[in-house]
């Protein structure tokens, strides 16, 4: 009997392999083949790829960038690793944390298998170390202000210059308790505490080291250690870097590459030659190369990224704005997927949500984005017709601010068009701006509106959310609600019970978008991207990192 | 001669200075912030960086600093390559661009004299027309459109070549050969006239007269004759194209300079703006002085008219 059951689910996938390879182009089935169905290792463990750009710093303390977060990623670990499910694991730490009563104590093991490449141990007292030098003030890192929003004590006060507790380090809450145990304070309770950690700002470092290298710490790749499951065997400033297996990594034995180049390759159309050639296994790909490779289903793929985008409606300097009718028919106007579809071309699709998909999780492992699958105020061009009417609104003159980078000056370009063709009497001009002025008036506020995105710093609703209070500092743009306020106010009290706290943060993302529209929210970002058949296990995070080989392998081809 | 020189050396002293002065007043003018994370920082986080890049002090200030530093040999640290300094990173850079220039110069002067001589010998014929034509399209083709289709023949299709990167000295060859482009149209054609010009000349003649072969002619006479004012326009060239392999370098990976120094402007990366502009200015204005000495030793009448 039990046989017979065996053989009928064999045929079954006999009969769904046959039907699929049918549905494939014969040409990806061919390849298929070719890239050694059976599955072995290749001999060669090499792997090759071209990035965008150099690396501006190893040094984790002055790291802003994904290219030098991604390097870091590699080449060392922090106490907990993101998986390919966005889920964090222990890395350095030897198992999840130890958490109190009250929730705001994090105890830490630190496994006893923790090597630097140096051959000392990774200890309690290099994590205290590299988290005091974040908050330092003179460290002067772009990326300090994550540690107060993850709510460790006194983070926010020793970041203050007004407080007296500024720049006193040894008051932040983290200790070292022995060698491998460290034990971390918060303020109040953090459920995403823990997947921050896989973040670079909370990277460990060996104090000696760093001090011993000084300002050349992080500049070379003899100058910063390593913990993480490669190491950089050089890096040619410029022209590219060469990473080697770190054999005493914990994990090393579900590293597979002994070798990976990368070459900075700054032109996309160069990449993708490259890729075209063999030089390289696995390259990114923008909107014109995609339907290109589309087809060609054992090499292309698309990855769903932690990162929203919106416009923003300025109350502050247009009047007309502070009428919810007005926001809401310039965003009902838009036709989102379209956008997505035809201009971004890589994956990316369109929303009506501030909070993307796919990206926190509640206790039960549930999407927050459940809830509200679709978003609110979905586009609807004959009701926002009627919303523009009952506005009352004539005539509206505005520019759009925009960075002068091609994608988002043709999205510009489409979203105006949308709306001033649905819109009477509405004229946009668009103002695009070199990225580092557009920065500049972008925090001022100085604009009418404009496109603006997020990445988020942690993996939870709020580093979303926070944005848009009133006494925010990235809301300069005049929204207010204090129904809002109260929400956000309430859920950042409701750290220790996690299912409460998800429910007002999807209200409030509600009260955002449905009931004020305070910004049109366009699209989640994707990325597109090819390997070469025989490349297994590699894969573009949703966050954090441009890309993840850790576990990568090439088969036999 | 002497006093000649140093006074050409007090000029380019100036001049130097002049450059520096007004880059850096320039450079405040540029909007825009330097940080990359501007958007996730607070006023008072960012009021903190800027006092330790010194960027609170009053412009004045600032150059004062940055004139004593530079001549400490120290020009900074770049905002974009955390801490790296700026002398580090231009000293990495520059010489793959220098190189890539020279051999640029070689391959554009050598192509370029032989289509100037053979248009200035068989003027008005075909071979003229159609070394003329090359020329032209040599000047008016954008290199970087030369570039793109070398590369998609010659590496993607044919995979004579490799696509991209600094490797050996076959990776040279396309980008050497696009940006060699301006070279030949500029030589070439400078070459034609001084060529039509020395041909036509009396001693030609008079060594025609002597009973010497065409070639003899050619070779001996015209060009060396020619081949003067040629030289002259090597050099403003060469910086010409250092300056210009922006675009040649980003299609074929390759780690110059010419590219940092449109990214630095971008970013607001001040430390760097200034290096990368100290560096081709002083070049320039050295190769304007080399060139300025050396009318003045071919031609006298340059070095008393400007001795006065």
């Amino acid at each position: 009997m039990k046989k017979a059951k065996w053989s009928l689910v064999l045929s079954f996938v006999l009969a769904l392999s046959l039907v699929l390879s049918a549905c494939g182009s014969s040409s990806s089935s061919d390849s298929n083949k070719k890239s050694g169905g059976s599955g072995k290792l290749a001999s060669k463990q090499e792997f090759s790829y071209s990035e965008m750009s150099d690396i501006p710093s190893l040094n984790w303390s002055q790291v802003t960038d994904t290219t030098s977060s991604t390097v870091l990623g590699m080449v060392n670990a922090g106490l907990m690793r993101m998986d390919e499910k966005m889920v964090a694991q222990p890395d350095m730490a030897a198992e999840a944390p130890k958490i109190s009563a009250d929730k705001k104590t994090y105890t830490f093991k630190i496994r006893d298998d923790a090597k630097w490449s140096d051959g000392t141990p990774v200890t309690a007292d290099d994590f205290v170390y590299a988290w005091q030098t974040m908050v330092a003030s003179k460290t002067a890192s772009q990326y300090a202000f994550i540690f107060p929003a993850v709510n460790i004590k006194n983070a926010a006060q020793i970041e203050d210059k007004k407080n007296k507790l500024f720049d006193k380090v040894d008051q932040l809450g983290v200790k070292a308790l022995d060698d491998k145990t460290l034990e971390v304070k918060l303020d109040k309770p953090t459920p995403y505490f823990v997947s921050s950690l896989a973040n670079v700002a909370f990277f460990p470092a060996k104090k000696e080291f760093v001090e011993k290298q000084g300002k050349k710490y992080g500049q070379e790749a003899n100058t910063i250690l390593f913990n993480g499951p490669f190491k950089l065997s050089s890096w040619k400033h410029g022209e590219g870097w060469t990473y080697v297996k770190n054999k005493d990594y914990w994990d090393a034995k579900h590293t597979y590459l002994n070798k990976v180049n990368v070459k900075v390759v700054k032109d996309t159309a160069t990449q993708v030659s490259l890729y075209k050639t063999g030089k390289t296994d696995m390259t990114h790909l923008d909107a014109q190369f995609v339907d290109e490779f589309k087809s060609q289903k054992d090499q292309y793929h698309n990855a769903l990224l932690a990162v929203n985008f919106w416009v923003r409606f300025n109350q502050k300097t247009v009047p007309e704005f502070k009428d919810v009718n007005v926001r809401k028919a310039f965003s009902m106007s838009v036709d989102r997927d379209n956008l997505a579809k035809v201009l971004l071309n890589n994956g990316s699709i369109g929303v009506n949500y501030a909070i993307p998909k796919g990206f926190a999780k509640d206790q039960d492992g549930k999407d927050y984005r459940d809830k509200y699958p679709n978003g609110f105020n979905a586009t609807n061009k004959a009701e926002a017709k009627k919303l523009w009417k009952k506005s009352g609104v004539k005539k509206l003159n505005l520019e759009f601010l925009t960075s002068d980078v091609d994608t988002s000056v043709k999205m510009a370009e489409y979203i105006a068009n949308q709306i001033t063709s649905n819109l009477p009497g509405v004229k946009i001009t668009i103002n695009k701006q070199p990225w580092s002025q557009f920065l500049k008036l972008d925090t001022a506020g100085d604009y009418q509106m404009n496109t603006s995105g997020w990445s988020p710093d942690y993996l939870d609703p709020m580093t979303f959310l926070d944005l848009f209070t009133s006494d925010s500092v990235y809301n300069p743009f005049g929204y207010s609600d204090k129904e809002y306020d109260k929400l956000i106010e309430d859920a950042s009290n409701l750290g220790d019970k996690p299912a409460e706290r998800f429910a007002k943060l999807q209200e409030a993302e509600r009260v955002l978008i449905e009931k004020d529209q305070a910004v049109a929210p366009t699209y989640q970002k994707g990325a597109a991207y090819v390997t070469k058949p025989y490349v297994k296990g590699f894969f573009v995070p949703g966050s954090g990192f441009n890309d993840n080989f850790q576990h990568a392998k090439i088969l036999e081809h | 001669m002497i006093r000649y020189t140093f006074e050409r050396l007090c000029y380019m002293v100036v001049t130097f200075f002049v450059i520096v002065t007004l880059t850096f007043l320039s450079m405040q003018l540029l909007p825009g912030t330097p940080y990359r994370n501007a958007a996730k920082m607070t006023k008072e986080q960012i009021a903190v960086l800027n006092e330790t890049y010194g960027l609170n002090q009053p412009v004045p200030i600032q150059f004062v600093k940055y004139i004593t530093n530079m001549f400490h040999g120290n020009l900074g640290y770049s905002f974009q390559y955390d801490g790296r300094s700026v002398t580090q990173i231009l000293s990495e850079k520059f010489p793959i661009s220098i190189e890539l220039g020279i051999e640029a110069i070689i391959i554009g002067v050598v192509i370029g004299l032989l289509l100037g001589i053979i248009a200035g010998i068989k003027r008005n014929t075909i071979w003229d027309y159609t070394s003329m034509i090359i020329a032209v399209l040599g000047i008016s083709i954008p290199s970087f459109i030369f570039a793109a289709l070398l590369q998609y023949w010659f590496a993607v299709k044919y995979q004579i070549f490799p696509v991209a990167y600094w490797d050996g000295p076959i990776n040279r060859i396309l980008p050497a050969f696009s940006l060699s482009t301006i070279v030949i149209a500029t030589v070439g054609r400078f070459m034609r006239t001084e060529m039509v010009e020395v041909l036509q000349s009396d001693y030609i003649t008079t060594a025609e007269a002597k009973g010497l072969t065409t070639m003899q002619v050619i070779f001996k006479h015209s060009i060396r004759n020619a081949l003067i004012p040629v030289i002259t326009i090597l050099g403003p060239l060469f910086v010409n194209i250092i300056t210009g392999s922006l675009v040649i370098e980003k299609i074929f990976a390759i780690p110059g300079i010419g590219e940092q120094f449109v990214t630095s402007i971008y970013t607001n990366d001040y430390p760097m703006i200034m290096g990368t502009t100290i560096i081709y200015s002083s070049m320039f204005i050295f190769i304007v002085f080399i060139v300025d000495v050396l009318y003045g030793v071919i031609d006298p009448r340059i070095r008393l008219a400007g001795g006065k």
